[in-house]
């Protein structure tokens, strides 16, 4: 897989919620098959940021953005975008896990058949696939067709990523994705994260520093709508430049 | 006063009130299962009325009523769950949603009586149905509706807003949404609320005296523009109406304990389902 | 009224504790130099078996460090200053510990030589001794105080360690030429002076940890001194 290709490239993002500036100024570059971690105190507006790359604050009427997020070379807030298009591109998993009240196999087919695919075997590849990709195969592979609210908080959350990357995203984002979960359940999403970045680009919201170390390439701090900080995880976690980012590191605020 | 007298008062009251409620009920349904049992036969409830409905059975109204159900049920559900879908979904907040849903709530309220008139006039007289099976259908669907709509919409904002978010996510439009994941985590208890409506339903006199309900009809009615007969008013008929209202009363009580075992099988079946819901979120 | 909690308190103890004791070995190490340099001067026995004796605690005391230093790192999951800090003490241990070993030698020459007839009177030796003390106090002030500027200035210090040394090793050269009998007692002065000049190469490593500790940088004490001699004896 080619390494430093931008995945994502962040100029000027501005996102106002009324009156108030939520994120400042922000402009960063993901990298493609990449693990990149968002992390800083509640309210910071990592998640927030989160949210803009797949335009998913679209729903909060009173927010408004400017700036651009470039993905594949075009701007996803430039007029005329096909939001459907881009949230098919760039997927999303969220904090609490939140599979549909349907069967696994429904769950995960639900991305494809929205989108049109109808073919019953190409269905059952992808569920397939999918489920391979989230390591959960084996363990559902007998009762598909079982109801997905039986399956255990972290099977749940990995079934979420299968529904995922059943839609063939380029970008996975999760929106702290263990944090409902117990520490065995958050080690499987964590290698998970490790393996998905070989086929996709991986953007993921953490409030544990200690996870973000582990599994990103690179990391982001955010303070009060700002980007104070952005870099290699290698550096971020043990030399980081920023003051800031040393304070919040070890746990002199937030 | 102490405290703890208070409090014994207090408990007191509730279960006194409590009390007389639940005595009432009983001895009602007693009085009228102590009645109206021996009426009950196969007979009863197979055979139309005869002379001058002083003998035979009550399958007319019995059949009658179901249609009037079915006729109501067909209109209110799908317009009720599409009003709901609008409410919970679709309408932005703002006065005129405001005024909308409180209309909607008012219109729960309105006497019965109310909507029988109304039907007359839009349904019997304006558009020239005349008193049938049809009219008195949609009158009861109108009064339901507004019980459906409000049922749709509770159970449609409560679907949790993740399921909204995780279909937009995986790039589904908003009527898909709806349509794919809302409607069907809702759907269980729409259908409650809507059972629940078909024993308000089954029970009402006042929307179909105006409209569609035969005083006697010999036959089932075989289309929508015949009138029918319906229990609550075959009730009535036999208590006010009749010549013979002496001769009736066992046949009054019958078909009064009929009634009660349509509405009560009904509503428990509503009930029952609702509460397996429950269970099963948990 | 609002109830403040410093969520650091935990860790700052911790912290606190573990470099009480890196100081305190660094305490034992310069100790263990001077007196067996002392001991070495003046040829006494009795000091020279104490600073022997002294090297098992100096060896205790680093193991318990090191164990700390584990005990923190499971407990804490530190980033940031506190990793650096935490790494950096146990490296520093290691190089503490080795300058007890170095004393340790310089006690056993001491006790060798301490019956034989001196082949001249010690000068440059305690000299070496008394730079190094400086080193490691300037090294563990800036430690303390995290000071980078103090840091800095034991690397020059080591290159006054360095000549001191070729100054010792000419010396010593002329004597052993003149007088071969010498030469038994010369090398072991040598084996000394060198020894002395590997603990001020301890401390300069423990001096780019300190700037490691707190920048965050990789320094190189070479980058701080003069440029190597050629062909210098």
């Amino acid at each position: 897989m080619a390494k430093d290709i931008t995945a994502i490239e962040v100029t000027d993002l501005n996102l106002n919620y009324g009156t108030t500036h939520t994120l400042k100024n922000i402009s960063m570059r993901i990298k493609s098959h990449s693990v990149t971690a968002f992390i800083g105190p509640s309210g910071c507006g990592k998640s927030t940021f989160l949210r803009c790359l797949n335009r998913m604050n679209d729903f909060i009427p009173s927010a408004s953005v400017s700036g651009s997020v470039m993905i594949d070379g075009r701007d996803i807030y430039a007029p005329g975008v096909d939001v459907i298009e881009l949230r098919k591109k760039v997927g999303m998993v969220f904090q609490k896990p939140n599979p549909f009240p349907m069967s696994i196999y429904d769950n995960v087919a639900f991305g494809p058949r929205i989108h049109g695919v109808k073919d019953r075997t190409i269905l059952d590849g992808v569920v397939e696939s999918s489920l391979r990709g989230s390591a959960l195969w084996d363990e559902v592979k007998d009762k598909l067709h079982s109801p997905a609210n039986g399956l255990s908080g972290g099977q749940q959350q990995r079934l979420c990523i299968a529904r995922t990357i059943a839609t063939e995203p380029e970008v996975v984002l999760m929106d702290e994705p263990t944090s409902a979960l117990d520490p065995m359940a958050t080690a499987k999403i964590e290698e998970l994260c490790r393996q998905l970045k070989e086929k996709y680009t991986v953007v993921i919201v953490t409030h544990n520093m200690q996870q973000a170390a582990r599994i990103s390439d690179d990391t982001a701090f955010f303070l009060m709508g700002d980007l104070i900080e952005f870099g290699p995880t290698d550096r971020i976690f043990t030399s980081p430049e920023d003051k800031k980012t040393g304070d919040y590191i070890t746990g002199r605020f937030g | 006063m102490s405290r703890k007298y208070v409090d014994r008062l207090a408990s007191a009251v509730l279960w006194t009130s409590a009390a007389t409620l639940v005595i009432v009920l009983l001895s009602v349904m007693a009085y009228i299962l102590a009645n109206g049992a021996e009426a009950i036969s196969w007979e009863f409830l197979t055979q139309p009325p005869r002379d001058s409905m002083t003998k035979g059975g009550i399958s007319t109204p019995i059949i009658g009523t179901f249609q009037l159900v079915l006729v109501s049920m067909t209109f209110a559900v799908p317009v009720g769950i599409a009003t709901g879908i609008f409410f919970a979904e679709y309408a932005s907040a703002g006065i005129f949603t405001t005024m909308l849903r409180l209309c909607v709530r008012c219109l729960a309220g309105v006497p019965s009586v109310v909507y029988g008139l109304f039907g007359l006039s839009l349904f019997v007289i304006f558009l020239r149905f005349g008193s049938c099976l049809l009219s008195a259908g949609l009158t009861l669907g109108c009064l339901a509706l507004p019980l459906i709509i409000t049922a749709s919409e509770t159970a449609l904002l409560a679907v949790p807003q993740d399921f909204r978010l995780a279909s937009y996510a995986l790039g589904a439009g908003k009527w898909q949404t709806v349509k794919k994941v809302v409607l069907p985590a809702a759907m269980p208890t729409i259908l409650t609320g809507a059972i629940l409506s078909v024993g308000r339903v089954a029970g009402e006199t006042a929307p179909i005296i105006f409209t569609g309900a035969a005083f006697f009809a010999p036959n089932v009615a075989k289309s929508l523009f015949q009138e029918v007969m319906a229990l609550p008013y075959h009730i009535m008929v036999l208590a006010t109406a009749g010549t013979h209202i002496e001769q009736t009363r066992p046949i009054q009580y019958g078909t009064v304990l009929v009634l009660l075992m349509v509405v009560m099988g009904v509503s428990s079946v509503g009930i029952i389902a609702r509460a397996r819901l429950r269970r099963k979120r948990k | 009224m609002m109830m403040t909690i410093d969520s650091r308190n935990h860790i700052e103890e911790e912290l606190g504790s573990l470099k009480r004791e890196a100081l305190y070995l660094a305490a034992l190490a310069r100790e263990s130099i001077n007196r067996s340099v002392w001991a070495l001067k003046e040829r006494d026995k009795a000091v020279a078996m104490e600073v022997i004796k002294k090297d098992d605690e100096m060896d205790d005391l680093a193991r318990s460090i090191d164990q700390k230093c584990l005990q923190f790192l499971a407990r804490f999951q530190p980033l940031g200053e506190d990793l650096r800090t935490v790494l950096s003490i146990m490296h520093m241990a290691v190089d503490m510990e080795r300058i007890g070993d170095y004393g340790d030698n310089i006690a056993k020459v001491a006790l060798d030589m301490s019956d034989q007839l001196p082949i001249k009177p010690l000068v440059d030796i305690p000299r070496m001794a008394q730079l190094f003390s400086q080193m490691l106090d300037r090294c563990m002030e800036a430690f303390d105080r995290c000071d980078v500027e103090t840091a800095m200035t034991v690397f020059p210090m080591d290159d006054q360690m360095d000549d001191i040394e070729t100054q010792i090793l000419r010396e010593l050269l002329f004597m052993m030429m003149a007088k071969t009998e010498r030469i038994e007692q010369a090398t072991q002065l040598l084996t000394v002076a060198r020894t002395l000049e590997r603990s001020g190469d301890r401390v300069t490593n423990m001096a780019e940890r300190v700037i490691y500790i707190c920048t965050g940088e990789t320094v190189r004490a070479s980058g701080f001194r003069r440029p190597k001699q050629e062909g210098t004896l």
